[in-house]
């Protein structure tokens, strides 16, 4: 056996070759220890340094793809409607009509102003008795008239509103209940990511608020997705010193030692430092889930270490004359391999999930988890062997006492003995396990509801039942009627398909209500008709209907109905409520609308489109159960791969797993007997006890393979050695991830409660199938038919599946490119737009933030347009800090030739070249990148796919919107933008306005151009206003002193120009 | 003298408000440093810096420009005493006002810039090369190493009076100078923080000399005009390729030690070695990266060596290959990472050379910004044979356009004979606050 493993192909680098090339790295490390020691500090402060500039995203929304459909058309519901994630303010009495009262209508008015004075409010979108009219009418007029008048409220006035409320069925249930016991306040947020700061904000004020007999609370979306991301956000803050005051018990019970807590610690800090700094130099947001991420590292990370010290005190207790550098030696030499085979494991579980998870957040945190395992394995073998070359060698006395045998050994002896002894019995019992948990993964429930998220009784939780059970609920789903015309709208026969839809969707279970502007038409015909509610119907004649509106436009506010309709009449909005946001209930809801309106709307002449908070969250859960299946499916198949290749058998890679799988179906047997729901939170388990889980398993083999094949033992002698060595790290590594998850059931939050009841079982039942599994199925297989090597061939084809699954992460798609003829000629017209051949011109560039500090600078710029390239200088001439900077570029219409860039610095006293790719970076601290000055108000064909978005007016005038999309994900990711979309003036084809969405299908910035004039028979902007969105910044361009009459020459923008100034 | 008289002027109005009088802009920075050894336990600078910088417009091309540097530190530890400066050309050197202020004019020239040409005529700085704080290339200026390489190189390189002039012809940029000021590398007195100690750039001795030493001032140049420096550059584009060509005929701005035997006596005396200079230098960018080098070939470079007392020492001489690459990388957000190697071959051995025949380092420079006003620098510098190095941290803080501070940290280690183990010692935290106006 020893011969057939020695002439094995796959043995031509013998373990003895490898065991002395790992000699000479270690060496090699511990005789610069300082150096690397400083390295790893540099390290840390080098990656720490980019932490405060994480960006965070713990918002709901963030789980959905960015190009999903369903989100998109969110985004443009919110553009058109300007209609966003409300918080909910209700205001509730005891008994019938109980609101229309003078104290608390008086109360709706003074909290309606007060909530539309507060941060991140949008004043305009505040909707209440107060801001609503009532629209009733006599033979001859019509009237619009507020619905909580000026001044004191009277008991008369407060009937008067009464009847008008009553008087106007779209109020009913949407504003006020059917009886009158209640009513909203609803507030449009402006800023999702900070609704939770503002949820607490209204709920602060509120307090104390309500008049007696009265009651006020506060809900809605925005509120209960803001307040859970800053909740979780809290609690994982409070929770992660919890976890490293467990982990420094942990190491301190297990060695004793000041190093061995120091040491790990310093690990630790290092592995999450490096993670989360490159997560935050990424730009990639902290989500929700990746509150997670922090305990997983700092499990890794430990168990290296433990495994490390484990070697390191056993070596030194063997040769304690020997120096601490020759012990570390020893000790990593001989632990190195487990390790790079448990990390690299671990690292290709979580990849597995990364490239099959469809939601942003769980692929990230999976990528981000890989970064932090090979972090943790670079440091463990190289910081920390340097570090402990520098220690004094010291005894471990606690390693000792458990040598004579503590209570802990000696369950562990048994447990081993009985699994040796009783092999056919532990593989039995394993086998009816597996089979329980797959009978129970059938019963596994994929269900969710955001609101189950708070602990019964949190006001949250009060307020949302509140509203789903007076009001028409707090959960909506938003249909989109889009007309081929404008105007379109106006057509009778599309408004009574409307009406049908909202007939049908209140005809569904949990859809307690709809809006939409056929109500309001209705209302207003009505109205017309003195009231008569046999008029409270749609006419039948489109003039009618045309005009009902303009005399409306007449009496009351032009943006009385802009959440329903857009100006041109031509896109109008449904909104259902519905009294429940049980994705199950919900999914079934938005199947059956579906379908609906594939069938009712499916002529050219209107179509509808699903969106809202309902058609979300169907959207982007229903995949779950299935991704998440596939995920694990696919993690699990890599690690067998990888597992199998380091191990050198298919067997053996097999036999690693068993015992991960075999506690995963545990554990979904018992979510599915209790009825706990698979959803993205506790979801996240799996993939952790996985990846986590499956190293037990791994250090456990490839000792067994290591002394059974290297040292010739037994499989009895080889275990009894592995229990004075790994099986003790072992356990202190379990109980090091144990207790750290299990911090988490301390959250306040029953998701991460649920989420870290259900790792720390799955960890522990891994930890038990290794300890008690693996030795039964060692000792029932033989230790020759698990580690019989592969052959070569089967060990390339494994690696090559291995790569090509890889690469599948790696390789970008590319960007869903959408493009119409209309749109490429208007981009065209854009960019053949004639421009001066030689430009001299005075830049000054106002900078403001968000605190209204302004920064000015001057440049002068010069630019030459030659046959087959632009030359640019920009060259500041105030203030005094930046004299004389200068930047030149020169462009290249061939997009197949890469543009050049330089930077003069006057404090180094020479120009440097600067990467043409910073293109997506902003100029100068201002808010255009340097595409943008490039640009000068034209869009490259190459990089941009365009399309015709319909018309806005801006200032009174209408401009064709022309759409564009990065033609790649790599130019996405270059310029930093997903999506513009410009408002272009068809006279002289100049941006007048153009809109910016980031990387992530966030609002970034807008472009302004304003003052267009011609100039030596040139279309030029004298002032471009840029402001970001994101960061409240804004910078203003006024250009003056333009020449186009200079005379420049092409040749002459070198760097000896640039140097020279202009 | 009549340089500080100079500077004087200029001073003079600078300290008038800045603004445009007629064509005449003036600004200036007034910049604080305070600077504590962290070995030793003990301040070593407390300097306060007034730099005027003007700007006369004569026409649409001719200015006049310059700038000069008024400086005074309380405690006298970076340049102990009154320095001699007996490397600097008295056309250029500073007025001292005791020992610790000085007054100097850095810059003062006659600028043509057309658009094909530029021309310069007075003192100034001509730099070379593409390298971040490794000179290669960048040899045309002498420095003054008072605070070793901590200080800015725009303010520790010696301007010097010069004609430069600069045409472009063909999409090239065809350079020449001619340097007629003798000023050289300039080294702290003894007793200095930074006084230069590693074995290479001091006389050194392989065995103790048994008669008493005397060491010789300096041997200067003293023809302006056959002992005159000069150079030629070409530059360009080639593609996508920066590219440059060099040529100088200078002096090596560190002396060499001649080491003579008298009948009762040892001298030793400083003296300049001529050179000539051939080198080149690139740079391209391919996405997010940068890759730039230069590379010298010096004939006949002065190699330090150690001196043997008894017997004659005749001066060592050996061509010597310099190079330097450099990878920038900006494909983190706001974040520069650049890496450079460095590499001297002298293509001749030679026992007892104090350097080796091959010598290497490294640096790193890492640099983040956060939110436009702040900036983190970290910078490490490794020398391989001599297993020393030197550590810088950097946080910047912009105030306001005018106003700004930074803390600062510099760590040298290694043995006491490398070129930055020799500081050792002089481990520092300093503080800056400038203002400019």
């Amino acid at each position: 056996m020893q011969d057939q493993y020695q002439n094995s192909d796959l043995n031509r680098l013998n373990i003895s070759d490898l065991v002395s090339i790992s000699e000479i790295y270690f060496r090699f490390i511990t005789k610069f220890p300082r150096v690397v020691v400083a390295l790893g500090i540099l390290f840390i402060i080098g990656t720490g340094a980019f932490i405060p500039s994480l960006v965070k995203d713990t918002t709901i929304d963030a789980f959905i793809d960015p190009d999903n459909a369903a989100i998109q058309y969110r985004d443009r519901v919110k553009e058109l409607f300007g209609l966003k994630d409300p918080i909910i303010i209700v205001i509730a009495g005891e008994g019938e009509n109980a609101i229309y009262a003078p104290a608390p209508l008086e109360l709706v008015r003074e909290l309606t102003e007060a909530i539309a004075a507060m941060d991140n409010v949008d004043p305009d979108k505040v909707i209440s008795l107060a801001t609503e009219t009532s629209i009733r009418g006599t033979e001859t007029d019509l009237f619009v008239d507020p619905l909580i008048p000026e001044g004191r409220v009277t008991l008369e006035m407060a009937d008067i509103t009464r009847q008008q409320v009553t008087s106007m069925p779209l109020y009913l249930g949407n504003l006020v209940t059917d009886d009158g016991s209640a009513t909203l306040i609803v507030a449009e947020v402006l800023e999702q990511r900070i609704a939770g700061k503002t949820y607490e904000a209204i709920l602060a004020h509120v307090e104390g608020f309500a008049p007696q007999d009265y009651s006020l609370h506060v809900a809605g979306g925005a509120a209960v997705d803001g307040y859970l991301a800053a909740y979780i956000d809290t609690d994982s803050r409070i929770l992660m010193p919890f976890v490293l005051v467990i982990i420094i018990a942990m190491l301190f019970v297990a060695f004793r030692t000041p190093r061995s807590v120091g040491l790990p610690l310093f690990i630790v800090i290092g592995t999450a430092s490096g993670t989360i700094g490159v997560m935050a130099a990424l730009g990639i947001p902290y989500f929700a889930i990746t509150s997670a991420l922090p305990i997983i590292l700092v499990g890794i990370s430990v168990a290296d270490s433990i495994h490390v010290l484990t070697y390191y005190y056993n070596e030194q207790k063997a040769h304690p004359e020997d120096s601490s550098r020759e012990i570390t030696i020893r000790a990593c030499s001989h632990v190195w391999r487990p390790l790079v085979l448990t990390s690299v494991t671990t690292a290709i579980g979580f990849l597995g999930i990364a490239v099959t998870s469809v939601m942003p957040p769980m692929m990230w945190f999976s990528v981000f988890a890989v970064i932090g395992v090979m972090t943790a394995l670079v440091l463990t073998l190289t910081v920390l062997p340097a570090a402990l070359s520098l220690c004094k060698p010291q005894l471990c006395k606690a390693m000792s006492e458990d040598r004579r045998g503590g209570f802990v050994a000696k369950i562990l002896d048994f447990v081993t003995e009985l699994a040796i002894d009783k092999p056919l019995l532990i593989n039995s019992a394993a086998a009816v396990l597996i089979i329980i948990g797959a009978i129970g993964v059938s019963n596994l429930t994929v269900e969710r509801e955001a609101i189950n998220n708070f602990r019964d009784g949190e006001p949250i939780r009060i307020a949302d039942a509140l509203i789903n059970e007076r009001f028409d609920g707090a959960t909506y789903l938003d249909v989109v009627i889009e007309t081929r015309d404008e105007g379109g709208l106006y057509e009778p026969e599309t408004l009574r398909k409307i009406e049908a839809l909202q007939s049908y969707l209140e005809s569904l279970r949990i859809v307690q209500g709809s809006v939409s502007i056929v109500d309001y038409l209705k209302q207003l015909n009505k109205s017309i008709n003195a009231d008569d509610q046999a008029y409270y119907r749609v006419p039948d004649n489109r003039s009618l209907i045309e005009q009902l509106f303009l005399v409306h436009s007449a009496t009351g506010d032009p943006t009385d109905f802009e959440e329903e309709v857009d100006s041109t009449f031509q896109i109008a909005l449904v909104r259902a409520r519905m009294n429940t946001g049980l994705f199950s209930e919900v999914s079934e809801t938005v199947q059956a609308v579906e379908s609906y309106v594939a069938e009712e709307f499916s002529s050219d002449e209107v179509r509808a489109t699903l969106s809202g908070r309902a058609a979300l969250d169907h959207n982007w859960l229903s995949p779950l159960k299935e991704n998440h299946f596939a995920s694990l499916g696919v993690s699990i198949f890599l690690i067998w791969i990888a597992a199998s290749l380091l191990l050198r058998s298919w067997i053996a890679g097999i036999i690693t797993l068993l015992p991960v799988v075999v506690a995963i179906l545990m554990i979904y047997a018992v979510m599915g007997a209790m009825g706990i729901w698979l959803e993205p939170a506790t979801s996240m388990f799996a993939p952790i006890a996985i990846g986590v889980g499956v190293d037990f398993s791994i250090h456990t083999i490839e000792r067994v393979r290591y002394y059974t094949r290297k040292e010739g033992m037994n499989f009895r002698e080889a275990m009894a050695h592995i229990s004075t060595t790994s099986r003790r790290a072992l356990f202190y590594n379990f109980a090091a991830i144990f207790f750290g998850f299990g911090v988490l059931l301390t959250s306040e939050l029953p998701t991460i409660n649920r989420f870290g009841g259900l790792t720390t079982v799955a960890l522990a039942t891994s930890y038990g199938m290794a300890l008690i599994v693996l030795p039964a199925l060692i000792s029932a297989l033989g230790t020759d038919r698990i580690f019989k090597p592969m052959k070569v061939r089967t060990v390339a084809t494994a690696a090559g599946l291995l790569l090509a699954v890889g690469s599948v992460f790696i390789v970008s798609n590319a960007g869903i490119a959408q493009e119409t003829d209309e749109g490429r000629a208007l981009g065209e017209r854009i960019a053949a737009r004639p421009e001066a051949e030689n430009v001299d011109q005075t830049i000054e560039m106002v900078m403001t933030d968000r605190r209204g500090r302004t920064k000015e600078r001057t440049a002068r710029m010069l630019r030459k347009v030659g046959e087959d390239q632009r030359r640019t200088i920009i060259a500041f001439s105030k203030p005094a800090n930046i004299k004389n900077t200068a930047f030149m570029t020169h462009d290249y219409n061939d997009a197949a030739k890469s543009d050049n860039q330089w930077l003069y610095l006057p404090a180094l006293r020479r120009s440097r070249r600067i990467s043409a790719s910073d293109r997506g970076d902003y100029f100068l601290g201002t808010d255009f990148t340097y595409e943008d000055i490039k640009d000068s108000t034209k869009f490259s064909l190459t990089d941009y796919q365009f399309a015709v978005d319909g018309t806005e007016e801006i200032e009174g005038i209408a401009y064709p919107i022309l759409s564009l999309t990065p033609a790649s994900d790599d130019v996405a990711k270059e310029l930093g933008y997903s999506k513009v979309r410009v408002a272009v003036d068809e006279v002289n084809a100049m941006p007048v306005r153009a809109e910016y969405w980031d990387a992530a299908g966030n609002k970034l910035k807008t472009i302004s151009s304003n003052d267009r004039v011609v100039v030596d028979g040139f279309w030029t902007v004298n002032t471009i206003i840029a402001t970001n969105h994101k960061t409240g910044h804004m910078t203003q361009f006024n250009i003056s002193d333009i020449d186009y009459s200079v005379s420049l020459e092409l040749s002459s923008f070198t760097e000896r120009k640039l140097k020279a100034g202009l | 003298m009549w340089q500080a008289v100079l500077a004087g002027g200029a001073l003079f109005v600078a300290a008038a408000p800045a603004g445009n009088a007629q064509d005449l802009d003036v600004s200036a920075t007034i910049e604080s440093r305070y600077a504590f050894g962290t070995q030793s336990g003990n301040s070593q600078s407390a300097e306060l810096e007034f730099r005027p910088v003007w700007e006369l417009t004569l026409s649409d091309q001719w200015s006049f420009q310059g700038d000069a540097r008024l400086r005074t530190d309380a405690f006298d530890k970076l340049e102990v005493g009154r320095p001699r400066q007996g490397v600097v050309d008295p056309l250029t050197q500073r007025g001292f006002i005791g020992q610790t202020t000085e007054i100097e004019l850095r810059e003062a020239f006659f600028q043509y810039a057309g658009d094909m040409t530029t021309v310069r005529l007075g003192k100034q700085q001509i730099v070379w090369g593409r390298a971040d704080g490794i000179k290669v290339l960048d040899i045309v200026n002498p420095q003054s190493f008072r605070e070793f390489i901590l200080d800015d190189f725009d303010q520790s390189r010696t301007p010097l009076w010069s004609a430069f002039v600069e045409h472009t012809a063909f999409g090239l940029d065809f350079q020449g100078f001619w340097l007629f000021d003798q000023t050289f590398n300039e080294a702290p007195p003894s007793g200095s923080i930074f006084e230069i100690t590693a074995p290479e750039f001091v006389p050194t001795f392989l065995s103790p000399p048994s008669v008493p030493l005397l060491f010789n001032d300096i041997e200067r140049p003293n023809d302006r005009f056959g002992d005159s420096e000069f150079g030629l550059q070409v530059s360009g584009l080639i593609g996508n390729w920066d590219f440059s060509l060099n040529y100088l005929h200078t002096f090596e701005d560190t002396p060499f030690f001649n080491f003579e035997v008298l009948p009762s006596q040892r001298t030793i005396t400083p003296r300049l070695n001529r050179v000539n200079v051939l080198g080149g230098s690139f740079a391209n960018s391919w996405g997010d990266i940068t890759l730039r080098g230069e590379a010298t070939y010096t004939f006949n470079e002065d190699i330090p060596f150690g001196f043997q007392a008894g017997v004659i020492n005749e001066p060592v001489e050996a061509d010597v290959v310099k190079y330097v690459l450099g990878v920038d990388y900006v494909g983190i957000p706001d974040t520069f990472i650049s890496a450079q190697f460095f590499q001297q071959i002298k293509r001749t051995k030679f026992p007892n050379a104090l350097v080796p025949g091959v010598e290497e380092f490294t640096t790193l420079l890492v640099r983040h910004d956060f939110d436009d006003d702040w900036m983190l620098d970290l910078r490490w510098y490794a020398n391989h044979d001599s297993n020393d190095g030197l550590i810088r941290t950097h946080v910047m803080h912009q105030i306001s356009d005018q106003m700004k501070a930074s803390l600062g940290g510099d760590f040298f280690y290694g043995a006491k004979t490398g070129v930055f183990g020799q500081f050792n010692e002089a481990d520092r935290v300093s503080i800056t606050i400038s203002y400019v106006y």
